[in-house]
């Protein structure tokens, strides 16, 4: 059975403990979600094995 | 002392070196002009008149001792209300913060204690550092100097509109997708957001950690020097080349002849930025070029990619700060905020390991494609300021800016302004350096600044 999207909007934000919103911010937060979902690795893009590195921006002493 | 509202960091530290003014008439000529024009303005949610004109009594004690302790000894400055400063709550501009008090000062308010700085008061921002100005918070959203309906740019918003309006010499700010240098554009000011890690962010409420900077927001470009100066410990003062706190970065008057500066033209054309900024940036570009300095284009990822992976990276990390309060007390925060800080609850763990994974590659093109320059520009906000009413507006042009790439990268930034629009709104434009390249950050930006001569015109309601 499938779930409407609105519906599953609704039932993970519940899962994250956020209950009682009003329509108005879950159309915001639904608007929010697709503009999260459009997000892509580009390619060429390296897998995230440095987990030290990800935390240290630019801001390295060899520069 | 009318005349002391526009005096900078170098005008007061001479005045009061030179015994024409004390610390505490200048600090009492502020807060005066703060009580008188800050009505509409709304630049500062707490004015503290009674402990910044003991910090100016004190400074005016020491000098009179000898003890000079540097360029801002004496000298007033203002602090975003997200910064700790003892005994004083930390709104962050938000209902839930309302009855905070902090238990210590920041780090950086220590500092500027040491240096003798005398703290005029707390300035207002986007709720949380989030969010946009909003009319459903505790206290009225800070206003535009050059146009009281227009957004003053943010999340700092107050510091960049007290500074405009010749409220403080300088401000502090924090900056975690450009919110020192968006309202430094807005506003006509100067703000620098240093590299990641150079100022402590101790005692300073998180947005999302791995994006989030402190810096100094000031009227023009060598006051900004000394104020960092003034910020940094002395590792990292020595780390980036900053000496004597007079003269901070001693090499920053040596002008652009010689330097090669890359620029991310990219970032600021297309249909959706306006016309009037991409010829005032490609105008600012060939200044430099006529200053010396040769210039070639840069080619990185669109301006998109960089965007949509600082907003995962920045939802998910204040949604980790902000989880409990909303769960249990969402309706306290504005409608703007909510829903900035709730959206991180819709990102999984693998959202945002995936935005740090880009976030990596797309700071080391970054790094790559600087290689072999001595620094990059481009511009900073794509579009002018929405009327704050508009609350559509305020929505669609929140984001129409080439602010985020730098903080992803953690390279320093700084926007100046270049020019004024037709209608007389500030044009803002960012120079940016390697990591650790404050000073030569500086050298552009005071040479562009000299070039332009744009110092002395102030909002006209503000005069």
């Amino acid at each position: 059975m499938h779930t409407a999207p609105e519906d599953e909007l609704v039932a993970r934000l519940a899962a994250a403990g956020l209950t009682g919103l009003n329509s108005a911010d879950l159309a915001w937060l639904r608007e929010a979600a697709a503009k999260a979902r459009a997000f892509a690795l580009p390619p060429g893009c390296p897998p995230a094995t440095m987990p030290a590195a990800l935390f240290t921006p630019l801001a390295r002493d060899d520069d | 002392m009318t005349e002391a509202a526009y005096w900078g960091i170098a005008e007061c530290a001479r005045r009061l070196r030179a015994r024409e003014v004390s610390s505490e008439e200048l600090t009492r000529a502020l807060l005066a002009r703060i009580e008188r024009l800050d009505g509409g303005l709304n630049s500062f949610l707490l004015p503290l008149p009674e402990q910044a004109l003991a910090a100016a009594r004190q400074a005016d004690a020491e000098m009179a001792r000898g003890n000079y302790r540097g360029a801002l000894h004496g000298v007033p400055y203002a602090a975003k209300d997200i910064i700790d400063v003892e005994g004083w709550p930390t709104t962050c501009h938000s209902a839930i913060r309302r009855d905070h008090v902090a238990q210590g000062d920041a780090e950086i308010i220590t500092l500027l204690k040491e240096a003798g700085a005398v703290l005029l008061g707390k300035t207002a921002l986007h709720e949380f550092a989030t969010g946009g100005p909003s009319l459903d918070l505790p206290w009225p959203p800070a206003r535009n100097p050059w146009n009281l309906e227009v957004h003053p740019g943010g999340s700092s918003s107050g510091s960049g509109a007290a500074l405009a309006a010749g409220l403080t010499p300088f401000a502090l700010g924090t900056d975690t997708g450009g919110s020192i240098r968006h309202p430094a554009t807005a506003c006509g000011v100067v703000g620098m957001k240093p590299t990641y890690g150079a100022v402590s962010l101790e005692g300073v409420f998180p947005l999302s950690f791995s994006l989030d900077h402190a810096g100094p927001m000031t009227r023009d470009v060598a006051d900004n020097a000394i104020a960092l100066a003034a910020m940094l410990d002395p590792e990292t003062a020595s780390k980036i080349g900053c000496s004597a706190p007079d003269a901070p970065f001693p090499n920053i008057g040596d002008g652009l002849a010689g330097l090669t500066v890359g620029v991310f033209d990219d970032f600021y054309r297309g249909a959706d930025v306006d016309a009037e900024i991409a010829a005032a940036t490609d105008a600012a570009v060939r200044c430099i070029a006529d200053l010396g300095a040769v210039v070639k284009p840069l080619q990185v990822s669109p301006l998109a990619t960089y965007n949509s992976c600082g907003r995962v990276l920045l939802q998910a990390e204040s949604w980790a700060v902000h989880a409990d309060w909303l769960r249990a007390r969402h309706a306290e925060y504005g409608e703007r905020g909510r829903r900035r800080l709730m959206a991180g609850a819709l990102l999984s763990a693998g959202d945002y390991i995936k935005a740090q994974q880009l976030r990596a590659f797309l700071a080391n093109e970054m790094r790559e494609a600087m290689r072999g320059c001595d620094l990059a520009v481009t511009a900073s906000s794509l579009v002018f300021p929405a009327r704050i009413a508009d609350a559509g507006a305020v929505e669609r042009t929140y984001d129409r800016a080439a602010r985020m790439p730098f903080n992803l990268s953690g390279a320093p930034a700084l926007s100046l302004p270049i020019g004024f629009s037709k209608t007389g709104l500030p044009i803002g434009f960012q120079i940016v350096g390697h990591p650790w390249g404050e000073a030569m950050v500086y050298r552009a930006a005071l040479a562009l600044e000299g070039a332009l001569q744009l110092g002395g015109r102030h909002p006209p309601q503000f005069q």
